[in-house]
């Protein structure tokens, strides 16, 4: 790794232009802003200056890319923080998935967002959202981090209420930005157990920075030889997991997504499925030796959180009857398998090497591809009906818009894990890694389940969704004149799908490009175990046998799916009421535990400290009202005074023998 | 020559008049004309030192402070002026602006 710093490190080319990477996008906001608003005549031009600004970014991202070596510039801030960018393969990789991803959903926007009167706001805000992300995967301090972190929670809660006129959008966007706000006090907090960890143990290091990302990494194993340091780096991993699990929606900080689903559907392909909700997992594979290196719970915490998401948010995604909002649960259980990845990872790390973290930015990776397609499609869906979001209400579209469902199509093939997909190579890497790591480690049963189980829901309520759209009869009058949407939109449609087939392909390389992250360490290499074709193929088994269900219920109708969930009725309640979990937060949690809190909290603001200020205020004010009878406002009165004053002072004077 | 206790006694008596008149008058002028009392108390203390001591820069000092008690003099009966066209009239007791 070569490290550069001061400005003459600055200036040097790659540093120069691994900053314009995410500098870009936010320079571009404020013209796009502005321009928009005084000139109406740009706002047309808005969007094809957006997507240019993010294309150069991704030609940046290419060019650090090309050059094959890592590298770490850092400046000094302020006391003993730094600023800079951290380049190896986990954040190039990040780099050229947010910028590809973003400029490919930019083009669908120019189309989609195309007929609203405020679109430049709508560019401007989520050029920002992409400058913001590519910051938070290349900075190389975690204060820096957390900074462009923030900036990508404003941008979300901006661009969810970017229809603020709907009393949804304006719910669902508070809804997010408190949900996630939760889960930033506990990074917050997780900061300052990593500050004050590794503060004593980075003498030796090129810089005093605790939180510097390489500091961070290279550091670990020996704030793990200091008295009770596994604990603190299990409880330091810990606090930041639950601010990962607030932005990347992991139980129980999940309830804010399928409400973010009232923005615009081209945010919640850029935000909430293919890039911002990833940085929670970006986050956790960033500071990975602190897990490595923590207590074991710390990994089982991570591995379990996963599994359990990828489970929960499964079931969930079997009852709803919203396009967006199916995808949505799909998108947190996906999430969870990701983060599942890297608990594995973390649990397994004496038997595996550490390129877990390989597997999980590659099922990352593929999923923002096929999830950015899933969601495009559904947005062309969105466009030609006229903002029809129910299910129900289609049917028979792909004979009414044969390129979108076709895209739709392989979309969802991709995310069951259909060979020869890239899902297949993702998806079921992970699953086979678990049971893999359960032979070894018994505790592990579990997550083999749960991920087994949720790869079936996941085929369940894909094809369920998928059926029901695509085939049958038209259900509404919109759906029957649905058509395919101009070719701004197909296009990334198109490009989308080609990456979903073929990115299997790259697997191996990707895993080897990764795992030079990792030499030097005690546990490089690449990950490489065997397991029983039996086993291996048990989630290709089950993906066909979910399709076949979906198919029995929702393609053929042989049987019928109200029956089911009449049958099991207060189990389908159950699910359906999202297991009570918005209930829970909003009814008791914060409306009878936090809002009881509030006011005592407030009537202790009003009476005692506003009691103390006023107090103050009070009392200058009679003795002023007392004193000021004095200011006569006649002359003499005022020589009279200074002539009683030096009296006064000549007496003391002669007392104390002065003169 | 005459004692200096006695050109000091009369500086006192000069002072203590002055003094008193700045305290008690109710008119514009005779306040000036107790100022004036009171600046030339010790300009006459002042040549009386000096004097005493043989130092011609007492002497000289004096002549810089008459010059100034003129200068206040008038600008002193120009505030006098601009009262009496506000009052019709120079009495001290108008000039209350200066309070609560």
């Amino acid at each position: 790794m070569i490290t550069y710093t001061g400005l003459n490190g600055f200036l040097q080319t790659p540093v120069l232009a691994a900053f314009f990477i995410f500098l870009l996008p936010i320079i571009i906001f404020p013209f796009v802003m502005v321009l928009g608003k005084k000139f109406g005549s740009f706002k047309k031009y808005a969007g094809i200056v957006v997507t240019s600004g993010i294309f150069i970014s991704f030609i940046l991202a290419y060019y650090i890319y090309s050059l094959n070596t890592d590298f770490y510039f850092y400046s000094t801030w302020f006391n003993n923080f730094t600023w800079g960018v951290y380049i190896d393969p986990l954040s190039v990789a990040m780099a050229m998935m947010v910028s590809g991803v973003s400029f490919l959903i930019h083009m669908f926007a120019i189309g989609y967002i195309g007929k609203d009167p405020n679109k430049h706001v709508y560019f401007a805000e989520t050029s920002l959202f992409t400058g913001g992300m590519l910051g938070v995967v290349l900075s190389a301090n975690m204060v820096m981090f957390f900074l462009f972190w923030e900036l990508v929670g404003l941008c979300s809660y901006l661009l969810i209420g970017f229809w603020w006129h709907k009393p949804n959008a304006a719910s669902a966007a508070k809804k997010a930005f408190i949900v996630t706000r939760v889960g930033d006090v506990l990074l917050i907090l997780g900061l300052a157990v990593l500050y004050w960890s590794f503060l004593p143990v980075i003498s030796s290091s090129i810089t005093n920075d605790p939180l510097s990302v390489y500091n961070i990494i290279n550091y670990a194993s020996v704030v793990m030889k200091q008295p009770d340091g596994q604990f603190y780096l299990a409880l330091a991993g810990a606090l930041v997991l639950g601010g990962a699990a607030g932005k990347s929606a992991q139980f129980p900080l999940h309830v804010w997504i399928p409400d973010a689903m009232e923005g615009p559907t081209t945010v919640s392909a850029l935000i909430h499925a293919a890039t911002m909700v990833t940085a929670g997992i970006y986050l956790v594979a960033r500071i990975y030796p602190v897990y490595v290196y923590a207590s074991p719970w710390a990994g089982y915490l991570v591995l379990y959180i996963g599994a359990f998401t990828a489970f929960l948010a499964g079931t969930m995604g079997l009852v709803m009857n919203d396009i967006k909002r199916i995808l949505a649960y799909s998108t947190i259980s996906q999430l969870g398998y990701m983060l599942a990845a890297l608990g594995l990872g973390f649990v397994a790390i004496n038997y595996i090497s550490g390129n877990t973290i390989g597997i999980s930015i590659y099922h990352l990776i593929v999923h923002a591809f096929l999830k950015a397609l899933l969601f495009l499609s559904a947005g062309a869906i969105l466009y030609a009906l006229l903002d029809t979001r129910d299910i129900r209400k289609m049917g028979g579209l792909w004979k009414k818009m044969p390129i979108t469902i076709t895209a739709m199509f392989i979309g969802a093939l991709t995310l069951v894990g259909f060979p020869p997909t890239a899902g297949y190579f993702s998806k079921d890497e992970i699953i086979s890694l678990s049971y893999f790591v359960f032979n070894q480690n018994p505790y592990v049963l579990y997550a083999w389940l749960l991920l087994l189980i949720g790869a079936f829901l996941t085929t369940l309520y894909t094809f369920r969704m998928f059926f029901t759209v695509a085939l049958g009869k038209p259900k509404s009058y919109a759906a029957e004149h649905a058509k395919d949407p101009p070719w701004v939109m197909i296009i990334p449609m198109i490009i989308l799908s080609i990456l979903s087939l073929i990115y299997g392909i790259f697997q191996s390389g990707f895993y080897s490009y990764f795992s030079s992250m990792f030499s030097g360490q005690s546990y490089s290499g690449t990950v490489s175990f065997s397991i029983p074709l039996y086993i291996e193929i048990l989630p290709f088994l089950l993906v066909l046998l979910g399709i076949y269900i979906a198919w029995i219920f929702y393609g053929s109708h042989r049987l019928s799916s109200e029956k089911v969930a009449k049958g099991s009725g207060s189990l389908y309640r159950l699910v359906k009421a999202k297991y009570y979990l918005d209930f829970l937060f909003t009814n008791i949690i914060a409306e009878r535990v936090i809002v009881f809190v509030a006011i005592v909290i407030s009537l202790f603001d009003k009476y005692v400290i506003d009691g103390i200020v006023n107090g103050i205020g009070t009392i200058a004010n009679l003795g002023s009202q007392a004193f000021r009878k004095a200011q006569t406002g006649i002359v003499q009165n005022y020589a009279a005074m200074v002539i009683l004053g030096l009296l006064v002072f000549l007496i003391i004077g002669k007392i104390l023998g002065v003169f | 020559m005459i004692p200096l206790i006695y050109v000091l006694t009369i500086s006192l008596l000069m002072f203590t008049v002055g003094l008193y008149g700045i305290l008690t008058v109710k008119g514009g002028i005779r306040l000036l004309i107790s100022v004036e009392i009171l600046v030339n108390s010790a300009n006459l203390n002042i040549v009386a030192w000096a004097t005493m001591n043989g130092d011609s820069n007492g002497i000289l000092f004096v002549l810089i402070s008459v010059a100034i008690a003129a200068a206040e003099a008038a600008v002193g009966f120009a505030i006098l002026v601009a009262l009496y066209r506000q009052t019709k009239g120079v009495g001290l007791k108008s000039l209350k602006e200066l309070r609560w």
